[in-house]
């Protein structure tokens, strides 16, 4: 369990009260495919997704950058028990989704620059340090049910 | 996906393998190609990929990097990617020091493994030796920018010095590309689109790959 001092809390619920859900959700894996395309094996069933413009332009792409940032909401609400919030969600992704958990790392990067994209000088240096640790917290918790 | 259509694509592999080899350099210079004939041979390139991309998916098959030679020229940086990559290190070498330092504070603050390989300066926030070696690594990393197909000679005695005399582990290299791509999409916000992030996130794996070459 992931112990956060009062500040921690402060700095995480700071950042993220700054984050749009649609606005960054919807091109969160535009930034991923593009920038990690080996991860395009999971979305065979999302239509297009081989060109930049169509990677950019995919609704249902936008949709589950939505549905990630909606779930990333309810780590920040349960920041004492993530593992405990996430639970099911791992087991899915191990189970059925089968995702590599690197991934839930390379996505955690890319929720980190998007946000750096937004956020700008407001994202410091011990801003940003406090935010990865919570994204790590965030990604063991993913990979927590992959036994 | 019919077998005859997986051929066909799988027969246009020696065509992209062509466009990005020695060869079509050689084919394009003998030649005197327009600038503007080998956009289009190289977008058409692009879309080749993308055709081959789309058929190993289909097939759900998983081929092997190292044994399919033609799949690496999709990581190659294309002539906009180099292109893009050389504009955006040219617009940040004036602010060299700024850029440099935040992702040095940026790196210190989130991996406070790497503060072991500098010991010997003051790397507290604002210290003069903080921004002279920032600036040092950006112009460096500007400089690559220049020319990437020579980025072996380019940093040949940067090579030397990694491996013999500083000797920081490889994996701290990647810390701090991440670090330099946080500080860039903060400074330059929207204009850091997906297609730059991927372009520079390349550069500095190439970067960091022919930094580490001479140790072992």
């Amino acid at each position: 369990m992931v112990k956060w001092t009062e500040e921690e809390r402060c700095i995480i619920r700071g950042v993220w009260e700054k984050v749009d859900i649609d606005e960054v959700g919807a091109q969160l894996w535009a930034r991923a495919l593009i920038v990690y395309p080996w991860i395009e094996r999971y979305f065979g069933s999302f239509g297009d997704t081989f060109t930049t413009t169509a990677i950019l332009n995919n609704p249902k792409l936008a949709a589950l950058g939505k549905i990630v940032l909606a779930a990333l909401d309810t780590a920040v609400k349960n920041m004492d028990n993530v593992k405990g919030a996430y639970a099911s969600l791992s087991r899915v992704h191990y189970e059925k989704i089968k995702v590599d958990p690197e991934h839930f790392r390379l996505l955690a990067e890319c929720i980190t620059i998007s946000i750096a994209c937004k956020l700008k000088a407001e994202l410091s240096p011990q801003v940003q340090s406090t935010w990865q640790k919570f994204l790590s917290a965030v990604v063991d918790s993913m990979r927590s049910q992959y036994k | 996906m019919s077998v005859c259509l997986q051929r066909d694509i799988i027969a246009l592999c020696p065509f992209v393998q062509f466009c990005w080899g020695p060869a079509w350099k050689r084919f394009s210079t003998q030649n005197n190609l327009s600038d503007a004939t080998k956009e289009r041979v190289e977008d058409i390139h692009t879309l080749v990929n993308a055709a081959i991309k789309w058929s190993i998916k289909a097939q759900h098959v998983c081929w092997d990097l190292s044994s399919v030679g033609f799949l690496s020229v999709v990581t190659m940086l294309s002539k906009k990617e180099k292109k893009l990559i050389k504009e955006i290190w040219e617009r940040l070498t004036p602010v060299a020091e700024d850029i440099g330092s935040d992702a040095l504070l940026r790196m210190f603050a989130s991996y406070p493994g790497t503060k072991t390989y500098f010991s010997h300066l003051d790397i507290s926030p604002g210290s003069a030796h903080l921004y002279s070696h920032g600036k040092k690594i950006v112009l460096a990393i500007a400089e690559g920018a220049k020319d990437i197909s020579q980025l072996t000679v380019t940093l040949a005695p940067l090579q030397t010095l990694h491996a013999y005399q500083l000797r920081i582990d490889p994996t701290n290299f990647k810390l701090l590309s991440h670090c330099m791509l946080v500080t860039l999409a903060c400074y330059l916000g929207e204009e850091f689109t997906p297609v730059a992030h991927a372009a520079i996130d390349k550069y500095l794996s190439a970067f960091a790959a022919v930094l580490s070459e001479k140790y072992r």
